[in-house]
């Protein structure tokens, strides 16, 4: 038998697969082991949500009450800590390295331990560490900054079914790109803001650079144009400056997000064909460069820059005039927010449902001159 | 007339080829035939000169070298270290130099001492290098802390940049080191035939190591000029320059194989892909459509250069 398989190597292969296969079947479904630890204590006993302050720097969207106490008083915190994968889009991310160092001190407050996986933006690895995240049964929830969006769907049903508690952040899983609310079933909690919201954020603060110009004209910088959050934004933008027909898009360029090096290759060109306009909007990175361009030809003074991202660079730009304005972005508190929605879960407490974190900032997020000083900024950029 | 345009349009394939894209532009671009334009060219393809006209002499020695992207991403981030550190951008453009140089002799010695394939050995080093960048930043975005570093690529000499006469610079040295020394003729010999050159007493694993330390060196002084030019480095896995550099050098027609092609063939390339990147921008083609286009236009170009080197005369 050793002769023959040795002599038909695809015989090999294929005894070495049905092998594979039988091991694999004979291990059954072990789904419930990681589920049952997490849901003993009660609301009241947990830390809450902390409340939404009146003003400041770090507002945070109000916590739904956490409503009537639950009728089986176990006790409020287990002895073992709760396990919560993080799985990340990108753990070198500079966004998402601040929304984690926010996750990890409410861990660390409620008694949970994180483990973070890294896809490093490649959706399959990604795929490959949720679903080993599911069947290790290791964990009570997962934090989920999807890749391929709807396509992680699957994995979340599979996880809620496996009794993991689900919170969403910062990236759309569904097929709307105009809410914050959770699209798949039994998600606890989506911490994010809506592309196409934030896109009619970008729309009002070009309306206000606009102001008193007619015509204005307006160049924009997508990121990644066809990406499906560059282009949600972009519509949202353009619902809002529909209204106002002085405006016209004269020309649009692509800056990538890495960096201000996009933002200087499309600005240089654009002013070839479109040498005097008005306003300029974009990603923070792409607006970035956009202003090294416009200093070095001597029109920062003639251009109305309008970033998104709230950057380091975008609120000391909008502090120092030199930036008109930007829609706030708030890693810092998407990760603060998100993982004080898995406590909830955990502890048996509310959903949060769809949170979008700039809701209940300042004139909803969107910095200007008037009030920069409110904002700080969360993350480099 | 045409027994002596052929041979001509053969060899000179792809310098045609740009010449007539530089012509048809300049006949239908609005904005195109403008000193701003061109010294804005110039600008843009400073970095990717800089390490193209190296990596083409990799190549040509029978080298594929993945670690270009990594070196450029990593090298301004010691820099800017050094620079935030001492004040000292020359210090710090010499630090950008010399980690692309060590990671190019590294490569090379991997590759030549434990024979193993280029491409993998230096996707092997990209990750390594990758994840140093992220070590060394400690995962945040980096930014000059002088003026004097902005200056290298950013100043501005008779109206053209300083990053773009350091790519001439560049351009020029790795021209004559490969045309005109026998550093440049063992290239050749080693790409065309290692064994042969080994048999002719040329020094193979010497070549091979100096050729990829060299492509280290001049794309660390690449990512040292780029972000001289954004003013900031930032870490990523980002792979995507050194697709660029290989599209400028294999458009150019050296060959993948080694052995043949020319620097001023990478030079071609190069401009004929910046050209109609331009012109996309300026007649604002939608950038989905661009991409479609491009890999188009850069694979008809590929295949007429091929074309026109295996025709006889």
């Amino acid at each position: 038998m050793a002769r023959i398989l040795r002599s038909r190597p695809a015989l090999l292969w294929l005894a070495l697969i049905a092998v594979f296969a039988v091991v694999a079947a004979s291990c059954g479904d072990d789904g419930d082991s990681g589920g049952e630890q997490a849901l003993e204590p009660a609301a009241a006993d947990q830390p809450a949500p902390e409340p939404a302050p009146d003003e400041g720097d770090d507002m945070a969207p109000a916590a739904p009450d956490v409503g009537e106490e639950m009728d089986d008083p176990e006790p409020a915190v287990s002895e073992e800590p709760f396990q919560v994968a993080y799985l990340s889009a990108s753990s070198a991310n500079t966004w998402l390295l601040s929304s984690r160092l926010e996750m990890q001190a409410v861990a660390a407050a409620n008694n949970i331990e994180i483990t973070e996986f890294d896809a490093q933006f490649d959706p399959g690895l990604q795929t490959t560490q949720f679903q080993d995240a599911i069947a290790s049964g290791a964990y009570d929830g997962v934090i989920l900054v999807a890749i391929a969006g709807i396509a992680s769907a699957p994995d979340i049903e599979a996880a809620i079914a496996a009794g993991m508690e689900v919170v969403v952040l910062n990236q759309v899983v569904g097929e709307d790109y105009t809410t914050s609310e959770p699209q798949v079933p039994g998600v606890s909690a989506n911490v994010m803001a809506a592309p196409f919201v934030n896109g009619k954020r970008l729309g009002e603060l070009t309306v206000r650079a606009c102001a008193e110009l007619d015509p204005c004209e307006v160049v924009y910088i997508y990121g990644i144009k066809g990406l499906p959050i560059d282009d949600a934004a972009r519509a949202g933008l353009d619902e809002v400056i529909a209204a106002y027909p002085a405006i016209t898009i004269v020309a649009e360029g692509e800056g990538q997000y890495l960096g201000p090096e996009g933002g200087i290759n499309a600005t240089q060109d654009i002013l070839q064909v479109a040498p005097d306009f008005d306003v300029l909007v974009g990603a923070d990175q792409s607006v970035q460069g956009a202003e090294i361009v416009l200093t070095d030809e001597g029109k920062l003074d003639q251009v109305r820059l309008v970033g998104w991202g709230g950057s380091v660079p975008a609120i000391e730009g909008i502090a120092a005039g030199r930036w008109f304005g930007g829609v706030f972005g708030a890693p810092g508190d998407e990760g603060r927010i998100a993982m004080e929605a898995m406590v909830s879960a955990l502890t048996g407490g509310p959903d949060f449902g769809g949170v979008d974190p700039l809701a209940d900032l300042p004139d909803n997020g969107l910095v200007t001159a008037d009030n920069v000083d409110l904002f700080t900024p969360q993350w480099d950029g | 007339m045409m027994a002596q345009v052929l041979p001509a349009a053969r060899r000179y394939g792809i310098a045609v080829v740009t010449v007539a894209l530089f012509g048809l532009l300049a006949a239908t671009t609005d904005g195109f035939l403008s000193q701003a334009n061109f010294r804005n060219i110039l600008d843009q393809q400073s970095a990717l000169l800089i390490a193209a006209s190296f990596a083409t002499i990799t190549m040509i020695a029978g080298g594929f070298d993945i670690s270009a992207a990594s070196v450029f991403v990593v090298a301004p981030l010691f820099a800017l270290q050094v620079e935030n550190a001492t004040g000292s951008a020359g210090l710090a453009l010499v630090v950008g130099v010399a980690v692309g140089l060590v990671v190019g002799v590294a490569n090379g010695l991997v590759v030549t001492a434990l024979k193993v394939n280029s491409f993998i050995a230096t996707l092997a080093t990209s990750f390594m290098v990758f994840g140093a960048g992220f070590l060394i930043s400690d995962r945040s975005v980096l930014r000059a802390s002088t003026d004097a570093y902005p200056a290298i690529a950013r100043t501005r000499w008779w109206g053209i940049t300083t990053g773009a006469w350091i790519a001439a610079g560049v351009v020029a040295v790795a021209w004559i080191l490969l045309s005109r020394t026998r550093f440049g003729r063992h290239v050749y010999a080693v790409g065309g035939n290692a064994e042969a050159a080994r048999l002719a007493g040329v020094h193979v694993a010497r070549v091979k190591t100096v050729a990829f330390a060299l492509a280290g060196a001049a794309a660390g002084l690449a990512g040292v000029v780029s972000s001289s030019r954004t003013l900031s480095a930032l870490p990523s896995d980002d792979f995507s320059f050194v697709f660029g550099v290989i599209a400028a050098v294999v458009v150019g027609g050296t060959s993948i194989a080694g052995g043949e092609g020319a620097v001023w063939r990478t030079i071609a390339g190069a401009f004929f892909i910046a050209l109609m990147i331009n012109g996309f921008n300026l007649h604002q083609v939608d950038p989905i459509w661009q991409r479609v286009i491009q890999g188009a236009v850069i694979l008809a170009a590929v295949s007429i250069d091929s074309w026109t080197q295996r025709r006889p005369t």
